[in-house]
């Protein structure tokens, strides 16, 4: 009966429900099945209220749309310009320096895509960098900065998990950093290979738009040191980030106005988080209902000849979630999926926290894989490209994502070591 | 008909007023307790159960105007490869689907608020538990109710107010 109903949820959401309806659908259909009262779906929503990260959500989300929408970008690209641009393959590193801070302080991929691609693609051809370089390299980027505090996945990853949010937004720098030390050293020998001009160093504008950016660069101190100082929680600091970019963008830089983009920004955010927070209401009752049922363990135990170590279960983790990441984005795939393999990863001692990084790492790739990666098609509308083109572009990319995630996932150190 | 549309358009307005209000809210007394609970070492525990019921208002409101413009978060792996005439029907059963399952979501969110109201409990000072749910059904009814309008009157642009998607 479980599998029935679950099968015929998960065809509903392939014909492109709305993924909270087909995950209530399945929860209220599996609760009527078993004879249970349907209110116990709507006390798992109400659940939500109980955890107290909770708040950490939408103020981040705020914080992150209001970024997004001032001109933030545009005093990134130039900072990581004046800072990277004298390096081989500068222009790439630059691009990969300003995606990755953009994202992980706007919270979410595809806003990236869309908000500094459009810088970025032009100034790459314009350095004469391939046109398929370029796209690859923008496309993929869109989502790298997802393992770096305070990215709305590790929040929601926190949140489903019950681990510490504050230790993911530790455990994600190495790995991140990793990542984005991989791809600058691919577009370094891209670079220097193809003898593309290289800027001369110039402390004087290395100053000036450090000096430009210093209020949206101060953030990442301000996360850092308040949460790894342990002076704070992640809800405390979603406080004070959210205020201080308020200030920020509408006092100091001004670039946005306290009546005119404020009201707009915050339904803006809320539609997100809204679309967010529904799915992980529905999902808490329908989860909670198959691991009552043991359902993990009894999938577990149908594959046991199959998976007789930690490795293998690792390598099935990964082709798993390489394919799920196709299919969903980010935050619905870890809604859904964390709870079920939870309790399958803490019998092959899995560290949680360890866990939610080859979650994210491993989802990331998926953004950009074809067919029907979403980075591809932001990317292929954003800048006019048969998605085909894209497909191309993307592959030497995505061959460095997937050596990251093999260190990632098979050296836990990387991620747990600050934590010790 | 037309009827119908100045209703879903009358939500829409008091669910963004009331977003601002709710998010603005939010943000002046999670400081205040980040300040209290740092400076003076001294916190409001209501203030925390408060702040998290008030991101259930603010998760269910945004999730019903999310309806409204076509914004939840789908998985669209089948329809793709179908062809456009074939789409609209698809379309059109998983939005009566939707109105179905966010219509009997809403009637436990119902059973629920009564449950609560039975128990008396209290969230924190004079405030009872229920009274916090009732975002709750409300929600739920306004989003089944969208879901339905759609149903009916497909493929007119949910737009107007608070527009939709980030065209930047």
């Amino acid at each position: 009966m479980i599998w029935i109903i679950v099968g015929l949820g998960a065809f509903t959401i392939l014909l492109g429900t709305p993924l909270f309806v087909g995950v209530g659908g399945m929860a209220l259909a599996l609760f009527a099945a078993a004879g249970i009262s349907l209110t116990a779906v709507m006390l798992e929503m109400y659940r939500l209220v109980s955890s107290p990260a909770l708040i950490a959500l939408p103020l981040f989300a705020f914080a992150g749309s209001l970024l997004a929408e001032s001109r933030s970008a545009t005093r990134l690209v130039a900072l990581s310009q004046a800072w990277f641009g004298w390096l081989p393959g500068g222009l790439a590193i630059v691009a990969l320096t300003a995606s990755a801070l953009f994202t992980a302080l706007s919270g979410g991929s595809g806003i990236t895509i869309l908000a500094l691609g459009g810088l970025l693609y032009p100034m790459l051809l314009s350095d004469h960098y391939s046109d398929r370089f370029a796209l690859g390299l923008v496309t993929t980027s869109g989502s790298l900065g997802i393992l770096f505090p305070p990215s709305l996945p590790l929040i929601v990853y926190g949140l489903v998990s019950q681990a510490r949010i504050d230790h993911l937004f530790i455990a994600g720098i190495l790995p991140g950093l990793l990542l984005m030390l991989l791809l600058a050293l691919y577009a370094s020998i891209v670079g220097a290979r193809a003898r593309l001009p290289q800027r001369p160093w110039d402390p004087r504008v290395a100053w000036t738009t450090l000096w430009e950016a210093k209020w949206e660069i101060l953030l990442l101190p301000l996360i850092l040191i308040g949460i790894y100082g342990g002076f704070f929680t992640a809800g405390e600091v979603a406080a004070i980030v959210a205020a201080y970019v308020l200030v920020v963008e509408v006092f100091i830089y001004r670039d946005l106005s306290l009546t005119r983009d404020v009201p707009r920004i915050m339904v803006e955010s809320t539609v997100l988080v809204g679309g967010i927070l529904i799915i992980l209401g529905t999902a808490l009752g329908l989860t909670s209902f198959l691991i009552d049922q043991q359902v993990p363990m009894r999938l577990l135990g149908i594959f046991e000849q199959t998976i007789t170590s930690r490795t293998v279960f690792l390598i099935l983790l990964n082709l798993f979630l390489l394919v799920v990441g196709c299919l969903m984005d980010i935050l619905s795939a870890t809604i859904v999926f964390v709870p079920l393999i939870l309790p399958v990863a803490k019998v092959f001692d899995v560290d949680p926290i360890h866990l939610g990084i080859i979650f994210l790492a491993n989802l990331e790739i998926g953004y950009s894989t074809p067919p029907i990666g979403v980075n591809l098609f932001l990317s292929s509308l954003r800048f006019n490209k048969p998605i085909i083109t894209l497909y191309r572009a993307s592959v030497p990319f995505l061959v460095i994502y997937l050596i990251a995630l093999m260190i990632i996932t098979y050296v836990p150190d990387l991620s747990l070591i600050l934590l010790r | 008909m037309r009827g119908l549309r100045r209703i879903d358009a009358f939500f829409a307005k008091a669910e963004q007023v009331l977003i601002v209000i709710v998010l603005t809210a939010m943000l002046l007394l999670a400081f205040l307790q980040v300040l209290l609970r740092n400076a003076w070492d001294f916190g409001l525990p209501w203030v925390d159960i408060l702040l998290r019921h008030l991101v259930l208002w603010l998760g269910i409101m945004g999730a019903s105007l999310a309806t409204r413009m076509n914004r939840h978060i789908r998985i669209e792996a089948l329809t793709r490869f179908l062809p456009a005439r074939h789409q609209r029907l698809v379309e059109r059963g998983v939005l009566l689907f939707a109105a179905a399952v966010s219509t009997f979501l809403g009637v436990a969110a119902v059973d629920l608020v009564r449950q609560e109201q039975g128990t008396g409990s209290m969230a924190f000072g004079p405030v009872p538990t229920w009274m916090l749910q009732l975002v709750l059904p409300v929600g739920f009814a306004i989003v089944a109710f969208r879901f339905g309008l759609q149903t009916i009157l497909p493929n007119e642009p949910a737009g107007g107010t608070g527009g939709g998607g980030t065209d930047r």
